[in-house]
């Protein structure tokens, strides 16, 4: 079974190949997206993150998701060097480990129902369990920054979790006419795959914001692969990501 | 950046229309991999909440088939002056917008930057999306050690067609872009650039 809905200004997709998949089970990953939104959306009023801004709320009352995720950030903050950080020009916006942090412990709610074989995807950003339909590992396709409806790379993926981060506004060409420079210098996106989504996502925005020594990042980190496009159409692998190609089929 | 209570309204305010909006632009970014992925028909359902806050959709009947995935190249446009304001009395009728030029808010992409669209409306439909600013990241070059010696592999990127059970992507300025073009189109709705 397999369900997409709009959450978070984002598709969510949800697909579970065990047969005892039910409709419930969607129900309950979706209802805990909604939960999320409401609490850590920067757009809502009502948001904890909102009221953190307004000042009507200090972050030492804050739920305790919310303290997870600060405790996520700052780890964060201290693995980048400082260079990750939740505020930003005054404002507090968690939502660079919010998305990761969400995308997994919705996953944790499907495997603690038992389901084993799944993946959930938040806007291009997914956490993989087990094997698909065709009982192989999951292949997972990274598109092409320059025409969404491309895949430059295709992988496989079993109990992981991959991110990407990006922009493909930047991708679509768009630049600074008089400044047609300082396009040909920038990363335009960075996929990177981890132990589970949560790390894999962390470790993609703050590479991505890195420019191009966030790949070097990314080497360094065991158990972490990325494969970086940048804004001249040329690729840059870690050292194992072609462990991960998918070996296309002979004859 | 516009006043809360401006903000407020128009979070109140959802333009239904705006996945086909911006389709109409040739701008696809967030619908594209569902595109890809919507040759899946069994058990798959595509379904939207009633309405969301900034950042989300507000309901309509729309299918994720059959959008450009190819969008044309985008100007730049010229950052407003603090004296522009576009407004139209002219209205087409039944049409859903007033003629003219909207700005939308400057939405704010994680941390790299800020992305705001103008909105351009010619006999009250939306034929153009331009960019008045675009996310660029800081290039700090000295904020990791390199303390590894890595074998890095560089290869031109080609495009592969293959089957494939999903895509992974970017979004974050692809949702900055969705959230400043909404707020262009309210302002188009009510025929002022606010």
């Amino acid at each position: 079974m397999k369900q997409t809905r709009w959450l978070m200004g984002m598709p969510i997709t949800v697909e579970i190949v065990d047969a005892s998949a039910t409709a419930e089970a969607f129900d309950t990953v979706y209802a805990y997206f909604n939960y999320v939104d409401e609490t850590f959306s920067p757009f809502k009023p009502t948001s904890e993150v909102s009221r953190v801004n307004g000042g009507e709320l200090t972050l030492d009352k804050t739920c305790d998701d919310m303290q997870v995720v600060l405790e996520l950030a700052e780890l964060t903050k201290q693995e980048t060097n400082g260079y990750f950080d939740v505020w930003h020009n005054g404002t507090f916006n968690p939502s660079g480990v919010v998305k990761g942090w969400a995308i997994d412990e919705a996953a944790s709610l499907l495997y603690l129902q038992g389901f084993r074989n799944f993946y959930v995807d938040a806007g291009g950003d997914v956490q993989v369990y087990g094997k698909n339909a065709r009982v192989q590992a999951w292949t997972v396709g990274i598109c092409n920054p320059f025409n969404l409806s491309q895949i430059v790379k295709t992988v496989r993926l079993d109990d992981r979790g991959i991110a990407t981060s990006g922009s493909y506004m930047r991708g679509a060409h768009i630049y600074n006419p008089h400044n047609d420079a300082d396009k040909l210098d920038e990363i335009v996106s960075i996929s990177v795959i981890g132990p589970d989504v949560l790390e894999a996502d962390r470790f993609a925005t703050a590479a991505f914001a890195m420019g191009r020594d966030g790949i070097y990042l990314i080497e360094s980190l065991p158990g972490f692969e990325a494969y970086m496009i940048d804004g001249q159409g040329q690729a840059t692998l870690t050292t194992h990501f072609q462990d991960y190609v998918r070996v296309p089929a002979v004859g | 950046m516009k006043t809360t209570a401006r903000q407020n309204w128009k979070r109140n305010a959802l333009s239904a229309s705006l996945l086909v909006a911006a389709a109409a632009a040739g701008y696809s970014g967030l619908q594209a991999s569902d595109a890809l992925q919507s040759s899946e028909t069994s058990d798959t359902s595509v379904e939207q909440p009633g309405r969301g806050g900034r950042g989300g959709f507000g309901g309509g009947n729309h299918h994720l088939q059959g959008l450009d995935l190819n969008p044309p190249e985008v100007e730049l446009a010229p950052t407003p002056s603090a004296t522009e304001s576009t407004q139209s009395t002219e209205k087409v009728a039944g049409a859903e917008y007033y003629d003219g030029q909207y700005y939308g808010d400057a939405v704010s992409a994680d941390r790299w930057g800020t992305m705001q669209v103008v909105a351009v409306i010619e006999n009250g439909e939306l034929v153009d999306v331009l960019i008045a600013d675009y996310p660029r990241n800081t290039n700090e070059s000295d904020i990791i050690t390199r303390n590894a010696l890595p074998t890095l592999i560089s290869e031109a990127i080609e495009a592969q067609s293959a089957d494939i059970d999903f895509v992974s992507r970017a979004t974050d300025s692809s949702q900055a872009f969705v959230q400043s073009l909404e707020s262009a189109l309210l302002d188009a709705a009510i025929g002022i650039d606010l």
